[in-house]
């Protein structure tokens, strides 16, 4: 009884994520960086799990905050090394990926040695666990989706301008490269707030898949970023209300699972199609 | 040499009459038709160049002769056979190379490929003639000197001409070159010609697509005029050759 | 003191089969085709033991297999008709795969405690337990024997087909017009991957796989290399140090084995090319003005 008086609760956070999740993995995708997703996911368990060494408090806020810190500096330092040691994309996201999620791996095992209480939490972050989601704060993290839906919603030009041509742009455009930066900036932002629904293995994925299988069924960007935002809220809603129904499957994969299941559908239907 | 290629020696290619003949290739690319109805041939020992317009299906055309392309309907033949049989005997030098320019290789390596053949299951160890083929091959084109630099190093005319070198090493009796003097100097361009006519004396064919006009008549005796279907095919040297050019590109 | 030992040596070997696997197969495609491995085959696993029941029954390698293929059909099916690049596709591959198995071990293996961590990070320690006893004395791991076969395989596979792989990883299209099985080829070294990582499960743990691999990054790091067999030398030799160094460090501040040696194999080169940056700019600020 209990757990379904939070459906209510949970379906206006899926609507909530659902919208930004959609225009970062438009970005994203069009940008060519869908494996931005996984790297800021994975990069992002050292600063949960070392914060929450140093405050030993159950608070996310704070593990939220050292995840996105930790996410940041992934990211810069992954472009940094594209950038001055002319690393294919590909192997500098793959280098920062398992650096810092080994350094992660490498702060659970001294947790656990301290014997730190509460430590099940940092296992929510990881596979995601919908119980654990603390939903008293549910109404900043909502203020926040929104924020972040009106920042890509506005910047949907400069978006089309970057990706097009990201030299081009910056010589023409002065405040081209900031904005660059604010959106992954929000997209981080926005990645760590779902992890605990979705847990950082999976997560990746989700940002993934609803823009590529909006790529994939038309041309004009602006329908691409209805089309995916329309496929994460459906993967959401619909990943937490049979986690509801059966509470014992995890909502990470469940969420996770829904987009990449639509994919196998068109490509199916494609398939036949050329038959 | 092994067994395997000496079953083809060179009066074989002598004795045929068309290195290539092609009938009714269709070829689509995302539902939108490339090619229609594509029938050609090519003779023997001649230098055939393909002509046309941007998105006249010019490297759709090669792709599809090798299989690289899936086509319809379409009857290939080389030297009267199947492709399957002479593969070893045709070499392609493609437009836009899908190459790993990170791998660690060298130009001589590169090169060497070349003279790989499918029957060696040791290859380590070069013969001697393969060898000497393969130097030679990169004496013609001119970058002998760069045979242990790695291919990152090169400026984009050495490293085409490092792909036709493999092409040279490979011994081949037909070319098919995807714009190979794209990025090369005059100079480079007149001597690998040089090196096409003394083929021309060996029977060897070559098929490039080329898209330098002024050049055409000099370097070239058979030409394919195509726009999605074949404008005209046969020798170059006729009447009225430069006004069926002119009208393609309008 | 022969569990140091042990600790050292199989080490040694996981790095030794990941440096050469990575060297082939992060050229091959994308640098992810290991990592997605170790996710895919948890599916396969899991769907052993249930049938099974028992963890080390041949069922699991069998299962891991068959969930790779099913994987890489997948990929090439996504592919094909939804024109994607490859790495997305290999992301929505495996994540499907690892997605169902995580979901199949929730419905159907609540009553079975497994340790997570191993799962993530792996523990050489209990691949210890499971070992041959000589008078009662001396021991020797089994996972040490099919370490050590799984190398030799591999050094096969690369004797066998050097030249082939070679072609395929610099230039695939034109192995292909010359007549190279590419198809098969692949399927060959992907089913090998598959048994491989099955294998080493226990000492690396699906997800730090990728730290492992990163080797092949650190091969790419400083590549002058002309020769694929100095490549691969020069990557085994880096890596083996890194393996020693991890491995002494993870036995004093008692840290999972994998976790470090693939946490210091990306931290050298980052750490070298920082101070570089930071040389760079101290001298231009000096120097320059």
């Amino acid at each position: 009884m209990l757990i379904y008086s939070l459906i209510p609760n949970l379906i206006i956070l899926s609507i909530a994520i659902g919208f930004p999740i959609g225009f970062l993995s438009s970005y994203l995708v069009v940008r060519r960086w869908s494996l931005l997703g996984d790297i800021i996911s994975h990069a992002s368990l050292p600063g949960i799990t070392y914060s929450f060494l140093f405050y030993k408090s159950n608070n996310t806020f704070y593990l939220l905050i050292g995840g996105i810190l930790s996410s940041i500096v992934s990211v810069i330092l992954s472009f940094i090394l594209q950038k001055y040691k002319n690393l294919p994309k590909d192997s500098s996201f793959g280098l920062v990926l398992s650096w810092f999620f080994t350094f992660g791996m490498i702060g659970i095992s001294i947790l656990q040695k301290a014997n730190v209480e509460g430590q099940y939490i940092i296992n929510s972050f990881i596979f995601g666990n919908i119980l654990t989601f603390p939903f008293k704060d549910i109404y900043w993290k909502i203020f926040i989706c929104f924020f972040i839906s009106i920042l890509f919603l506005f910047s949907i030009k400069i978006q089309k301008m970057i990706t097009f041509d990201p030299c081009f742009s910056s010589l023409r455009y002065k405040y081209s490269e900031l904005w660059d930066c604010l959106l992954l900036v929000s997209g981080i932002t926005i990645i760590c707030l779902c992890l605990q629904i979705v847990g950082i293995l999976l997560i990746g994925t989700l940002i993934i898949s609803p823009g590529v299988i909006a790529k994939v069924l038309t041309n004009s960007y602006g329908k691409m970023i209805l089309l995916s935002i329309f496929i994460s809220i459906l993967s959401f809603i619909g990943g937490v209300i049979i986690s509801m129904r059966f509470t014992f499957l995890p909502t990470g994969p469940l969420i996770a699972l829904i987009p990449i299941l639509i994919a196998i559908f068109i490509a199916f239907k494609r398939y036949l199609k050329e038959k | 040499m092994n067994e395997y290629r000496q079953e083809f020696s060179n009066s074989f290619f002598f004795n045929r009459k068309n290195a290539l003949f092609v009938e009714n290739l269709n070829a689509k690319y995302e539902n939108i038709n490339i090619l229609e109805n594509i029938s050609f041939y090519v003779p023997n020992g001649s230098l055939c160049a393909i002509v046309g317009p941007n998105g006249a299906g010019k490297s759709t055309l090669l792709k599809s002769i090798l299989g690289l392309h899936k086509s319809r309907n379409e009857d290939i033949l080389f030297w009267n056979d199947t492709y399957s049989k002479f593969k070893d005997y045709i070499a392609y030098v493609p437009q836009k190379k899908s190459v790993d320019w990170n791998f660690p290789i060298n130009v001589f390596d590169i090169v060497s490929s070349g003279v790989y053949d499918i029957t060696r299951k040791f290859s380590f160890f070069m013969s001697y003639d393969d060898e000497i083929l393969v130097e030679n091959a990169m004496k013609t084109v001119g970058i002998e000197k760069l045979y242990d630099c790695h291919i990152n190093e090169l400026s984009g005319g050495q490293q085409q001409k490092v792909f036709i070198a493999r092409a040279f090493a490979q011994n081949a009796y037909l070319y098919l070159m995807d714009e190979p003097f794209a990025g090369l100097d005059e100079m480079s361009m007149k001597k690998i010609f040089d090196v096409f006519k003394t083929f021309k004396k060996e029977n060897r064919t070559l098929i490039a697509v080329h898209h330098d006009l002024k050049t055409l008549k000099d370097y070239f005796d058979w030409i394919i005029l195509i726009k999605k279907n074949i404008i005209y095919f046969g020798p170059i040297d006729i009447e009225g050759i430069s006004e069926k050019i002119e009208s393609v590109f309008k | 003191m022969l569990a140091t030992f042990y600790f050292y040596l199989i080490s040694i070997l996981v790095v030794i089969l990941y440096t050469i696997l990575g060297a082939i197969t992060t050229p091959l495609k994308s640098a992810f085709l290991i990592d997605a491995t170790g996710h895919t085959i948890i599916f396969g696993m899991v769907i052993g033991f249930l049938i099974s029941h028992s963890f080390n029954s041949p069922l699991l390698f069998i299962g891991a297999v068959i969930s790779t293929l099913l994987m890489n059909n997948l990929n090439n099916f996504l592919q094909k008709y939804l024109k994607l690049s490859y790495d997305s596709s290999i992301g929505m591959s495996f994540s499907l795969f690892f997605c169902l198995g995580v979901i199949i071990l929730s419905i159907f293996a609540k009553h079975i405690h497994f340790d997570l961590d191993m799962l993530l990070v792996g523990n050489i320690e209990y691949s210890l337990y499971d070992a041959i006893y000589i008078f009662n004395l001396f021991f020797i791991p089994k996972i040490v024997f099919l370490l050590i076969f799984f190398i030799i395989l591999l050094l096969y596979i690369l004797y066998i087909f050097y030249y082939q792989i070679i072609m395929i990883l610099f230039d695939s299209e034109y192995a292909l017009i010359r007549g190279i099985d590419v198809k098969y080829i692949t399927s060959i070294i992907l089913i090998y991957a598959s048994l491989a990582i099955v294998c080493s499960f226990n000492v690396t743990g699906a997800l730090v796989l990728m730290g492992i691999a990163t080797s092949s990054f650190g091969l790419y790091w400083n590549n002058n290399s002309k020769s694929f067999f100095n490549f691969i030398k020069k990557g085994l030799t880096y890596n083996i140090i890194i393996a020693l160094i991890g491995c002494t460090l993870a036995i004093y501040f008692d840290f999972p084995i994998a976790a470090t040696i693939s946490f210091l194999s990306a931290t050298f080169p980052i750490l070298i090319f920082i101070f570089n940056e930071i040389k760079v700019f101290i001298y231009d600020l000096i120097f320059i003005k």
